[in-house]
């Protein structure tokens, strides 16, 4: 009697680690990330974002021309 | 609650803990690994789709400069076209990566061949062509591919980026520090017994079957395809690739972790269920084994249970 109690309490410890934990630890975590993606995460980049100093595109610098102003006054 | 429920509940917080810190540092090894790395994404830009994408769009762009300088749109196409863009595309993912200007005439020579492309083009067809106009709409016509390749997010990008390939890192070796602690934590709690391979194993297989759940939700909602990371549609497509695959490869890690945790299980199992056996056998031994006494032959069982009534009066 002891001995098949003792079993069905190894067997239930076993499937309760092996199984009904590990299963109920998966859902929460996979719930919390839905939940994070859903309220957005902050170090997620929006791709809407427009910075025009940071484009890839080769920007058109406007610098001072010495010679240009020497021209001017010397004119 | 007694003193026993509150261990069992002490234990299972210590598996579960653990399995935290697994899933963090099997995540974010993956993230530094993967995603967070250049070469990664290349694999992924390969593809016909983004290819077409970028036509459209730099197609787009070139018809507006048609318009304004009086050159030919065709001369474009003729210029930069298909094969020119997929062998060139391979280059977008280091123009996202490195969070400034990325200029593609110098890597690519995309000025030289819209100068000598749309020069080809006229003479082929037998059109003059006015060679102020053309320096003039060399410039625009660079410009507009090189923002056709680029992304205008570069800052954000590049942090995000960064979290990726750097701080999963620090997180990756911070996770197991934590680990190895809380490992040599369940070692000590259950007295380097058989039974720490349970709470091991019910770890393994916690952070296993949360990454393939993570894979199969990703699977169903397609998560990371409406991910929108950057502002250039071709991109997005091949990081979308690119985090595909990296959900596939934590499943694989995931199911490691399961076959690892399951096959610890089924030792601890076996391992307890052997030993019950031989108490068992040895019982029935000594319950049929009979020795001479003083108060006449009696079985080995029997002077064990007096000797043990004896210690507990």
């Amino acid at each position: 009697m002891t001995d098949k109690k003792g079993k069905d309490s190894l067997s239930r410890n076993l499937r309760t680690k092996g199984i009904v934990i590990p299963v109920l630890f998966a859902v929460t975590v996979v719930l919390i990330c839905m939940l994070l993606s859903n309220f957005g995460l902050g170090f997620l980049p929006s791709g809407t974002h427009d910075d025009a100093l940071t484009t890839t595109a080769t920007t058109e610098k406007t610098e001072f021309d010495e010679n240009e102003f020497s021209h001017i006054v010397q004119d | 609650m007694n003193s026993r429920t509150l261990f069992r509940i002490k234990g299972t917080v210590c598996d579960l803990l653990l399995a935290v810190f697994i899933l963090m540092f099997i995540v974010t090894v993956a993230m530094s690994a993967t995603v967070g790395n250049v070469g990664f994404y290349s694999h992924f830009l390969n593809n016909k789709q983004i290819t077409a994408e970028l036509k459209t769009a730099l197609d787009e762009e070139t018809e507006s400069i048609a318009q304004k300088t009086g050159i030919e749109q065709k001369a474009f196409e003729f210029a930069v076209g298909q094969n020119k863009i997929s062998t060139v595309q391979k280059e977008m993912v280091k123009s996202a990566f490195s969070g400034s200007d990325y200029n593609y005439s110098d890597s690519a020579n995309i000025e030289n061949c819209y100068r000598d492309g749309i020069t080809e083009f006229y003479r082929y067809n037998g059109m003059e062509l006015d060679q102020t106009t053309l320096e003039d709409a060399v410039p625009l016509a660079c410009k507009a591919f090189n923002e056709v390749m680029g992304i205008k997010n570069n800052i954000e990008f590049s942090q995000f980026t960064h979290f990726l390939s750097k701080t999963s890192i620090i997180l990756a070796v911070a996770s197991l520090i934590f680990a190895l602690a809380l490992c040599f934590r369940v070692f000590t709690y259950s007295g380097g017994r058989t039974k720490m391979y349970s709470h091991y194993a019910c770890a393994l297989l916690s952070a296993g079957v949360t990454l393939v759940l993570l894979f199969v939700l990703n699977v169903i909602t397609g998560y990371t395809s409406k991910l929108y990371l950057t502002d250039n549609k071709a991109l997005n497509i091949a990081l979308s690739g690119g985090f595909n695959a990296y959900f596939l490869i934590e499943a694989c890690f995931g199911a490691a972790l399961i076959i690892a945790g399951a096959s610890m299980m089924l030792y601890v199992g076996r391992y307890y269920r052997h030993k019950a056996a031989k108490i068992k056998q040895e019982q029935e031994i000594n319950n049929s084994v009979y020795v001479a006494s003083a108060y006449g032959d009696v079985t080995i069982g029997d002077i064990a249970k007096g000797s043990s009534k004896e210690n507990n009066g």
